[in-house]
């Protein structure tokens, strides 16, 4: 025996040294590997989110209000959700590079590939509508954020642009009918040349976004009326307890 | 003991997790080689070397149950080495400086790998050489001189030396190359060229 590896052997018998258990290390890359699959995870419920938000947003609302589709995008993209993307992507990485055979893989490597898992989770979460409670659920908890959904829909509520979206509250037999607007103004909506016909009828309670033109303070000319797709409605307004639509006396 | 030299490190490792005794074994077979890369990567006194090697195997022995024998137990058994003498410097502030020895054959390894990268002055000695280039690898950064002092003095290969500083094995190529690019430039400032 050399006089090192006596000297070693010594230190770990006085010092009761004992090789950590085998169970200690399965734990830790079992703990390691699920961080890195629930942050891959949340990043694919951040997409199905992102996802959900462009297919429902009324792009041809968008586009009478900014003119412009590269304008249409900027003002719709949300933000949050992209960088919670970044983060989760950059957070799986991070944590990938400390696996066992995490160095093995090239930065752009490892990008590519946990970019793609987020998509293949985020199109099946959006496909199996799996973002949706998760989405509700925020909008329920964090006052903040239904704020920011209620400001989102609000910013349609542009009618010097030719703009309006807001909830029907009555329709009369020639069909005209009244809305409350996101920012809770009553508009007399008239028919002028449509553009498109609505597949479902209007009915009081329905959201609408509409493109058309003011008359005068109260009236607006609709040459195109759609219904509101996104899942902010004001009616949740009272159900997420955040605020109350004030009575309606018109 | 003559049955136990013939077993491969894996077997070594689960022996050793069956009795302390038989770590002796793992000490004896690796003692040597990481001694020798500490004292390399870092130019470090006996002493500090002997303590640095130490602790690196008590972190094996400690560990013993973490090695995966889909990598080589030298590459684990490096890996660990390399990490304690780079904790041990930042510890204690020391600076790195070269140990290479006139006639050393690892060494003679490394410099004519670093000499065919250069012209050398015709009337330069064999030592005078050995101490300018030995300047010269002390003036690389500290990844530069690891992946060189990996490859052309320890002898290992792009897998290995990607399993000891964790990086992919392009990227342990291109490192080798820049290296050479670098030790070049400080050649060059240093006149080392002709």
């Amino acid at each position: 025996m050399t006089k090192l590896s006596t000297k070693i052997l010594e230190k770990i018998r006085k010092e009761k040294m004992i090789p950590k258990s085998r169970y200690y290390f399965i734990l830790m890359h079992t703990l390691l590997g699920t961080a890195i699959l629930s942050s891959v995870m949340i990043g694919g419920i951040a997409i199905a989110i992102v996802i959900r938000h462009l297919t429902l947003t009324d792009w041809e609302l968008a586009h009478q209000f900014t003119g412009s589709h590269i304008r249409s995008a900027l003002l719709i993209a949300p933000y949050i959700w992209l960088i919670f993307i970044g983060i989760s992507i950059l957070l799986a990485d991070t944590l990938y590079k400390h696996t066992k055979k995490g160095y093995r893989l090239k930065l752009w490597q490892l990008i590519m590939t946990s970019v793609i898992l987020s998509f293949v989770f985020g199109g099946t979460f959006y496909v199996t509508k799996a973002d949706k409670p998760i989405e509700f659920s925020l909008s329920k908890k964090i006052p903040s954020y239904a704020e920011w959904k209620i400001k989102k829909a609000q910013i349609f509520v542009a009618p010097e642009k030719g703009v309006i979206a807001g909830e029907i509250i009555a329709i009369d037999e020639d069909e005209k009918m009244t809305i409350v607007d996101f920012k809770e103004k009553k508009w007399i909506i008239e028919k002028g040349e449509m553009r498109s016909r609505n597949e479902k009828p209007f009915e009081v309670g329905m959201q609408v976004g509409i493109i058309g033109e003011t008359t005068n303070h109260e009236h607006f000319k609709a040459i195109r009326i759609a219904p509101w797709k996104q899942d902010f409605r004001p009616g949740n307004w009272q159900q997420l307890n955040i605020r109350k639509i004030p009575e309606r006396n018109f | 003991m003559k049955d136990l030299k013939s077993k491969s490190d894996s077997q070594l490792v689960v022996l050793a997790l069956k009795n302390q005794e038989k770590f002796e074994h793992l000490v004896e077979r690796y003692e040597k080689k990481l001694s020798r890369y500490i004292r390399r990567i870092t130019g470090l006194d006996t002493e500090s070397i002997e303590d640095i090697l130490q602790e690196s195997f008590i972190k094996i022995y400690i560990n013993l149950n973490d090695y995966d024998s889909d990598f080589s137990f030298s590459s684990w058994a490096y890996r660990i080495t390399h990490n304690e003498a780079i904790n041990y410097l930042r510890k204690n502030k020391k600076v790195i400086t070269v140990a290479l020895e006139n006639d050393d054959e690892d060494t003679t390894n490394l410099i004519e790998v670093l000499k065919s990268e250069i012209d050398i002055e015709a009337e330069i000695s064999q030592k005078d050489l050995v101490e300018r280039i030995r300047k010269a690898i002390s003036l690389l950064p500290d990844k530069y001189r690891e992946v060189l002092i990996l490859r052309y003095m320890e002898d290992l290969n792009y897998e290995e030396i990607s399993d000891i500083l964790r990086m992919p094995m392009g990227t342990v190529a291109t490192t080798i190359n820049r290296a050479k690019e670098k030790f070049k430039l400080i050649a060059e400032k240093m006149h080392l060229n002709s």
